[in-house]
């Protein structure tokens, strides 16, 4: 029995994580989350900017991230339309993502019955990062001819309002990449927008240089940083405990998985040793 | 031969690399224009190299399904993967169509086929983490007490492991979420804007290189 524990199956390790992951899902667990002061300052800001104004929000993700950044992306947006600011999206960052942003805001339509052109425009993606963003400080609807579903972008009401950078109020990248950092280094540094980021966990330690130099007022990390933003949504708009809540429910089996993950460290690291000590005194590990 | 190939390339690059330097820093109108012209062009360069990815795509799996290479099977996939969702495309609109087949097979296909793929990162973690992240070393053993504070710190249930522990103390500072944040703010931001200052150095001395024409491995043969 004990070397069995030493000696896992790579099988036997992929099914207690599949349990883990299914699980609490299958049985609709939840636990309370405690937002983090980096994801609760992209609240504030959202929450303290006057109705109505104006977000400028980067859907820079593919397909690939679509179950870590979706959540986030649906939070966020859910909050901006609670507070009737106008959104202006683009995606910098790959044409993969275009379908997804497309998803995202028929889901806001649904819920919020926001209008494409007024409330909200999606403008999809060209080619070359920087260009689109240093397009954007200059003049939108000159480089944005038409939306992503091919509407012409100047007859749209949103633009009335919103005509370069300058006007944007607040700005986020979810991104899947480094969309971020260019988002700092051709839109905020340019257009003097506050800025934040939401990114995948993996990509979450890398971004607080600049979270903790100001140039980022937040970062939304993972699926715990979409966990943080529904959890705030929540305390501050009740009705909003009807809607589906991905990541508050994706955090249970986290969990699990990242305590299994330990446990499977410690066993590791007790084999190891366990095998150091016998390679020391002569015997055959 | 040699001018068309090797100075002609060196010489827009140079000419490129300047002007877009200069136009960075010049803000008047003429130089706006300048860059918006340039952004178009830039546009045009990418459809160009499009097209070459996609031949030089269809030409790889050619090749391997013709040799009956190892796994050509996975090319036959990719062809009619290709060809279905060009099919789509051009016949029902592209994603600016939402109710049109390329849209139906974006949604209820790739998506869920690039995620599972990403997905399954998770398993392979599980699996390396036992294997391979031993406490060999000192540094070794404090990347591991590190990383096991950070993975409790980021999830409910380890933030509930310390939650007894009551804030405004001295004693606050081992809750969970707190050592988490210490981690990321302090040694983990410490860490990385020495590594982007790297990286940042890295890039300009690159880019000099590529204006200048010292770094020439852009245009093929290795050199």
């Amino acid at each position: 029995m004990t070397n069995f524990f030493f000696n896992l199956p790579r099988q036997f390790i992929y099914l207690i994580i599949a349990l883990a992951v299914f699980i609490p899902i299958i049985l609709g667990m939840e636990m309370d989350v405690i937002p983090a002061p980096e994801a609760e300052a992209v609240f504030n800001i959202i929450e303290d900017l006057p109705d109505g104004s104006v977000i400028l929000f980067g859907q820079d993700y593919d397909p690939s991230s679509e179950p870590e950044l979706t959540p986030m992306t649906t939070a966020f947006l859910r909050h901006c339309f609670l507070k009737k600011h106008l959104v202006v999206s683009v995606n910098v960052f790959t044409v993969d993502g275009v379908g997804l942003g497309q998803m995202a805001f028929s889901k806001m339509e649904d819920e919020f019955g926001v209008v494409s052109g007024e409330d909200y425009v999606y403008l999809g993606f060209r080619p070359g990062v920087a260009n689109s963003i240093r397009a954007i400080n200059s003049d939108i609807t000159n480089y944005y001819k038409t939306d992503a579903n091919g509407v012409p972008s100047a007859s749209m009401p949103i633009f009335e309002k919103v005509k370069n950078g300058k006007d944007v109020d607040f700005m986020l990248s979810i991104a899947a990449g480094a969309t971020p950092e260019a988002w700092i280094l051709y839109g905020a540094s340019e257009s003097g927008y506050p800025m934040a980021a939401g990114c995948t966990a993996v990509s979450f330690a890398s971004y607080f240089p600049f979270y903790n130099s100001g140039q980022m007022k937040g970062i939304l990390g993972g699926l715990k940083g979409a966990a943080d933003y529904e959890e705030l949504l929540v305390r501050n708009y009740p009705e909003m405990k009807e809607k589906s809540m991905f990541a508050k429910k994706g955090m249970v089996s986290q969990s699990w998985v990242h305590i299994l993950l330990l446990v499977l460290i410690i066993l590791g690291n007790i084999s190891f040793i366990r095998e150091r000590a016998i390679t020391r005194r002569g015997g055959k590990a | 031969m040699q001018f068309l190939k090797r100075n002609i390339p060196v010489l827009i690059a140079f000419v490129m690399g300047i002007a877009m330097v200069c136009q960075y820093y010049i803000p008047s109108q003429a130089s706006q224009d300048f860059g918006s012209d340039m952004n178009i062009w830039t546009e045009i360069i990418f459809a160009f190299a499009l097209l070459i990815g996609v031949q030089s795509l269809i030409h790889n799996h050619t090749n391997k399904i013709r040799r009956k290479q190892v796994g050509y099977g996975f090319s036959w996939a990719v062809i009619i993967s290709m060809i279905a969702m060009t099919i789509a495309g051009l016949i029902g609109g592209g994603v600016d169509n939402t109710k049109g087949m390329y849209f139906w097979m974006f949604q209820y296909l790739q998506v869920p086929m690039q995620a599972t793929v990403f997905s399954i990162l998770c398993f392979y973690i599980a699996t390396a983490a036992y294997r391979a992240f031993r406490a060999k070393t000192p540094e070794a053993t404090m990347l591991l007490i590190a990383a096991a504070i950070a993975m409790l710190g980021r999830v409910p249930v380890g933030t509930e492991l310390t939650d007894w522990i009551p804030l405004g103390t001295f004693w606050a500072n081992l809750r969970m979420e707190i050592m988490t944040d210490w981690l990321l703010n302090i040694p983990n931001t410490a860490g990385f804007r020495a590594v982007m200052f790297g990286v940042g150095l890295g890039i300009i001395s690159t880019s000099l290189r590529i204006i200048f024409g010292i770094e020439r491995t852009y245009m093929g043969g290795g050199d």
